[in-house]
């Protein structure tokens, strides 16, 4: 194991807890940590910094801004890919792979193509490895092995996670001063505020940068802060949290505890701060090369020195502030070079040269180079003559450190996602926002606001090598020469610069290379930086996983109060929509079903329709607004009838039937199709608003739980169950509807005969849906299932709205014309369908036999043809038990539509088979069974 | 084919024989079955119970407004607002036609079982009665915390300070379609009623959630 060395005393290391060790396993090494360390201090902590290799060349690198902000420290863990190590807590027991290993990270052959570089240049891809046309299939493999990231776990399943939506009047985004003292100002004017940050803590830089000679000044300002935010009601702390994106009238997406927060503020404070920029020289991207305020946070979190001997690179101020910290560490700073020509000035500038600080002035690093570990250990300094590295041979400086700061860029993506653009100010050379939104302000160092004392900042931290290897992007391995070479092969926009060469599109997103690459773009298409800009923010600014945005799963089902009933009584369900059916009641498919119409057939049975829909048409104009709704008319039914309902569209197309019953001169009620009933309803609401009648329109589908009684025992089961009711054929005849109590309850009795035998309907308030089921049951009734009836309509040649219609089915079509009334003056559909019978019909749909003894049956939407020529579909196809053959419905062109017709069915696989077109019913013709 | 345990009851809620998994003791009124408690109730902060076989009754209609106000009803001035009854009853407004009167925990306030008398009995023009108590099923979230666990499966914004006591969403919940109402007679609480076939899915998918914020199913004694 290896062990960590010593962290520095209190207050250095304010998120460790120095009680509590922490012992994990990284490339195959266990390491010990503090509680509070992320993987990637502790790693440090050990005096290594090597974390990953580099995506095209396999070069070692490891954390450049020790903020999640860099792609070198992804690491891989178990349910974890593409772990940022400088955010993931370091835990006991975890398992940490690097990422882009060739071999091992100590040594990864594939850190060989680094020697070729001169021969893979930007674009390289395109055109090497798609010519001869297939042959990127044989490349494909091979390039994604080499560059790939964290390996996937394809049996990886997400644990649950809930998204979370949340209401503010402001949302503070960065809890740094500006955003604390931002969200103080809005509760003072009694607004409700979400402040939050993606660090563990509020105090944002002030928690690791350093603003005075003294180094107390930050610190002091956190802790006054912070308290006032906690001790203010109004406002909601979250730390830990991210915002990945800002979209249309406020809506904020935030990660917080690995969940998806949607948030709605009428106004968004963007406290975001800033990003430090890197300095692009040769190797700049060696391990223990790192940006400025990643040094600081390793001491002031961590309480690490980042290295014994130190060499600081500055563009601006931070330097400066850097070197103290370093000092006050204990770490030899070897000198702080400074690209500036003038020399820095202010409290902390005055510190350094007190201290005797060695002061590179108007110079820069032009080399660096490692040792066998690959940790930097020396750096060739050369002084600038303007903004070019002079010729001549530099100083070399030995150092295991170098802290960088290449001037400050404001995190700009959630601004701009919000349309703000990006304006460079020449003189500071830095970019600002401008052309916020409505209700979005920026505010602090994002603003340039913060009264931070950066100075003067070098407008070109950019030094080209005639060896390469200065690195814009770090993700994509992108060189100057990459950059400017882009430009040359003609994508001469920053945007086509982009798409071509890759840069800003890795993990990091743009973050450490964006201001350097417009600074390229410019200077090789000989434009500004300002007219140059920087390509489009778009969210996610950070990760987010598939699972955290999908979020918990929700899917809806739906249950008939006898449910329960059918699980105990072995049924196997099917869904119709949302609901779930039982299918067949026992273990056996064919078994089941065969017995269950058999049942009903010679005996009763009984079935769970509660799934029917159920519309209540109550007012003084119900019947005619029946009469225009459906095709048939409904004005003279009678109080006590029941009358078949069938709904057709402007256009005459078929979309739902029913049955409609008068329960009193103004009162109908109106089963409709289970997944049909919910457009029915619409359809009537639509309809009403324009007619206005005096109606009222209520869908009461699950209001009532149903059962069909249906079998010649029927009439003697119901009537044990309301011996009050009389029956008999003239009492209660085909198609009447009757109010009473059955085994008690209330219900609605239709007697109806979809199933083709004496049945009944029987509908009861859905609460007592159970219990109507027990007491049909309990005198011995078998269920049957939905696959039993789909059998049993069929034999009847009923049709079922939906399987044996399609969105061109009119009544004529399917042989309903019957239930077209010509008398009334309208109903939906009524111009169209007499268009269309004048054009005459062009299709019909048929019942068909299948020759006894034949084993094969048709499936729905096999062709019916002749020859090779289509001339039809199945719609329908079952075995019947009762006839003991297959039947079946099928569209057919009219001149094979004549009862007698053979017809020829292709079967999956295109075996024939032929039929023969019948009459339908296919049983009982004359309805004398349920009829009586 | 019915099980010998059951009791001799006519109405049935929807989660009926949930609560008989989980061992709950029921109280019958009439022939209805009401859960008083489970065995592992803990009276918990964060609570979620099923008043599905409560009394309610509904009525629609451009004359219902009409109607009630001759009755002399307590009405609720706008839609999606609610107005508690002398009997403690409360009556919910969902449109401007439309409203949902819903009993006291008690199950004892007089007005649903007599409006529907009167209804019955007078046929007001242009006014209809709905059947609420089985269209819907009713349960009733109470706890601080109820609004935050709301959070994660309603898009509404049903926080004390913004929601406030009376207020109506007719909205999604877990994808399905149900009106929350937020009542606050005893403490935080927000009644929610959804079509009843989805009672199931959403009496599980909000118990996860309230487990999650330590919370449990009760029964109607941990309301009372």
């Amino acid at each position: 194991m290896i062990k960590m060395s010593e962290r520095l005393p209190a207050p250095w290391g304010t998120r460790i807890d120095r009680e509590r060790t922490v012992e994990f396993s990284f490339a195959g090494r266990t390491y010990q940590g503090l509680h509070g360390d992320s993987i990637a201090s502790a790693v440090a902590a050990n005096g290594s910094y090597l974390l990953s290799r580099s995506f095209k060349y396999h070069r070692p690198r490891g954390p450049l801004s020790f903020a999640g902000q860099d792609a070198n420290t992804l690491v891989h863990i178990p349910g974890k890919p593409n772990s940022l190590a400088d955010l993931e807590p370091a835990t006991d027991g975890m398992q940490v792979q690097p990422i882009n290993v060739l071999g091992s990270l100590q040594r990864d052959w594939g850190s060989a193509l680094g020697l070729f570089s001169r021969f893979l240049p930007v674009g390289f891809y395109y055109k090497a490895f798609f010519k001869p046309r297939g042959i990127w299939e044989y490349w494909a493999p091979i390039i994604r092995r080499m560059a790939g990231l964290s390996p996937l776990d394809l049996s990886y399943r997400e644990p649950r996670t809930d998204k979370f939506y949340g209401f503010f009047d402001v949302v503070v985004i960065g809890a740094g001063r500006a955003g604390m003292e931002a969200a103080l100002d809005a509760a003072r004017q009694g607004e409700r505020i979400l402040l939050l940050d993606q660090n563990p803590e509020p105090g944002g830089s002030l928690n690791y940068s350093r603003r005075d000679a003294a180094g107390l000044a930050a610190r002091e300002l956190a802790q006054q802060l912070a308290a006032q935010v906690a001790a203010e009601p109004g406002i909601e702390l979250l730390t830990g949290a991210t915002c990945t994106g800002w979209f249309a009238d406020h809506w904020l997406s935030v990660i917080y505890r690995s969940q998806l927060h949607k948030i709605r503020t009428g106004r968004t404070v963007l406290a975001v701060g800033t990003l430090q920029q890197p300095v692009i020289f040769r190797n700049n991207d060696l391990p223990g090369i790192m940006l400025c305020s990643a040094a600081q946070r390793l001491l002031h979190y961590y309480g690490i020195a980042p290295g014994q001997r130190a060499v600081i690179v500055t563009a601006d101020n931070e330097g400066y502030a850097c070197a103290l910290d370093l000092l006050d560490a204990g770490v030899q700073v070897e000198a702080l070079v400074d690209l500036r020509e003038q020399p820095a000035t202010g409290e902390v500038a005055t510190e350094v040269q007190r201290r005797q600080v060695r002061v590179l002035q108007g110079q820069t690093v032009w080399e660096a180079q490692a040792d066998s570990s690959h940790r930097i250990a020396q750096v060739e300094v050369r002084p600038l003559v303007g903004e070019s590295v002079s010729q001549h041979a530099g100083e070399t400086l030995r150092c295991d450190v170098l802290c960088m700061s290449g001037g400050q860029m404001p995190a700009w993506q959630l601004a701009c996602m919000a349309g703000a653009k990006l304006e460079y100010q020449e003189d500071q050379a830095r970019f600002q926002l401008t052309q916020l939104p409505d209700g979005m302000q920026v505010s602090g160092s994002a603003a340039n606001a913060s009264g931070k004392d950066w100075g003067a900042t070098h407008p070109w931290p950019i030094f080209p090598h005639p060896r390469g290897k200065e690195f814009v992007d770090f993700d994509e391995d992108l060189q100057i020469d990459d950059i400017v070479n882009a430009t040359r092969e003609g994508y001469d926009h920053i945007q086509l610069v982009k798409r071509f060469s890759t840069v800003g599109m890795g993990p990091s997103q743009g973050r450490h290379s964006a201001l350097a690459t417009a600074r390229l773009v410019a200077r090789a298409t000989h434009r500004s930086i300002a007219e140059t800009g920087i390509t489009t923010a778009r969210p996610p600014a950070s990760a987010e996983t598939l699972g955290q945005l999908a979020g918990r799963r929700f899917y809806p089902t739906r249950y008939s109060n006898m449910h329960q009933r059918h699980i105990a009584a072995g049924a196997t369900l099917l869904q119709a929509g949302a609901w779930y059916r039982p299918a067949y009641y026992g273990p056996e498919r064919e078994t089941a079903i065969n017995a269950e119409i058999t049942n009903v057939r010679n005996n009763a049975g009984v079935i769970d329709v509660s799934t029917l829909g159920g519309l209540e048409i109550r007012g003084a104009d119900a019947a005619e607004f029946l009469n225009r709704i459906y095709t048939f008319a409904f004005v003279k039914q009678e109080v006590g009838r029941c009358r078949y309902a069938l709904m057709t569209n402007e256009a005459g197309v078929v979309i739902d039937d029913g049955v409609a019953c008068r329960l009193a001169v103004d009162h109908y009620y109106v089963t409709a199709t289970t997944t049909g009933v919910d457009r029915v309803f619409q359809t009537m609401l639509k309809w009403n608003t324009q007619w206005q009648l005096d109606v009222d329109i209520a869908n009461v589908t699950t209001a009532w739980a149903a059962v069909n009684i249906a079998g010649p025992r029927s009439r003697d089961i119901l009537a044990q169950l309301c011996p009050e009711l009389p029956l008999e054929q003239e009492a209660f005849p085909y198609m009447g509807a009757r109010v009473a109590q059955v085994a008690g309850i209330p219900a609605r009795i239709l007697r109806v005969g979809f199933v083709g035998e004496l049945g009944y309907e029987i509908h009861v308030p859905q609460h007592c849906g159970e219990a109507l089921w027990d007491a049909i049951t309990d005198l011995g009734v078998s269920p049957f299932g939905v696959e039993a009836q789909r059998v049993l309509r069929l034999e009847k040649g009923h049709v079922i709205i939906g399987q044996d219609t399609d969105a061109m089915s009119t009544p004529q079509q399917i042989q309903m014309g019957w239930a077209v009334s010509r008398k009334k003056a309208f109903f939906v559909g009524d111009r169209s369908l007499r268009e269309l019978e004048a054009q005459g019909v062009g299709r019909c749909l048929v019942g068909f036999v299948l020759p006894g003894g034949e084993s094969q049956l048709p499936a729905e939407s096999h062709l019916v043809v002749n020859g090779e020529q289509m001339v039809g579909r199945v719609t329908s196809c079952a075995y019947s038990p009762t006839l003991q053959r297959g039947i079946g419905l099928a569209y057919v062109s009219p001149a094979l539509a004549e009862p007698g017709t053979s017809i020829t069915i292709k079967l999956t696989g295109g075996e024939r088979l032929n039929a023969q077109v019948v009459n339908t019913p296919f049983y009982d013709a004359d309805n004398n069974r349920q009829d009586i | 084919m019915s099980s010998e345990s059951s009791p001799p009851v006519l109405r049935r809620s929807q989660l009926y024989h949930w609560h008989q998994q989980q061992g709950a003791a029921f109280a019958m009124t009439g022939s209805t079955l009401r859960v008083l408690r489970y065995p592992d109730e803990q009276a918990p902060a964060l609570s979620l119970t099923d008043l599905s076989t409560h009394p309610r009754v509904g009525f629609k209609g451009v004359g219902t407004r009409q109607w009630l106000r001759q009755l002399a009803i307590d009405m609720p001035q706008t839609p999606n607002c609610a107005a508690r009854q002398p009997d403690g009853s409360l009556l919910a407004r969902l449109s401007e036609h439309e409203h949902l009167l819903l009993d006291n925990l008690a199950a004892d306030a007089p007005l649903p079982a007599e409006l529907l008398r009167r209804w019955e009995l007078e046929q007001p023009s242009q006014c209809y009665a709905l059947p609420r108590a089985d269209s819907h099923s009713w349960m009733i979230l109470a706890g601080a915390d109820a609004a935050a666990m709301m959070s994660s499966l309603c898009a509404v914004d049903l926080r004390p300070q913004q929601f406030a006591d009376g207020s109506i969403a007719q909205t999604s919940v877990a994808r399905t379609n149900t009106i929350v109402i937020r009542d606050d007679n005893h403490g935080l609480r927000y009644h929610l009623l959804c079509d009843a076939s989805t009672a199931l899915y959403l009496w599980n998918i909000l118990l996860e959630s309230v487990t999650a914020f330590g919370g449990q199913a009760t029964g109607l004694e941990h309301l009372l």
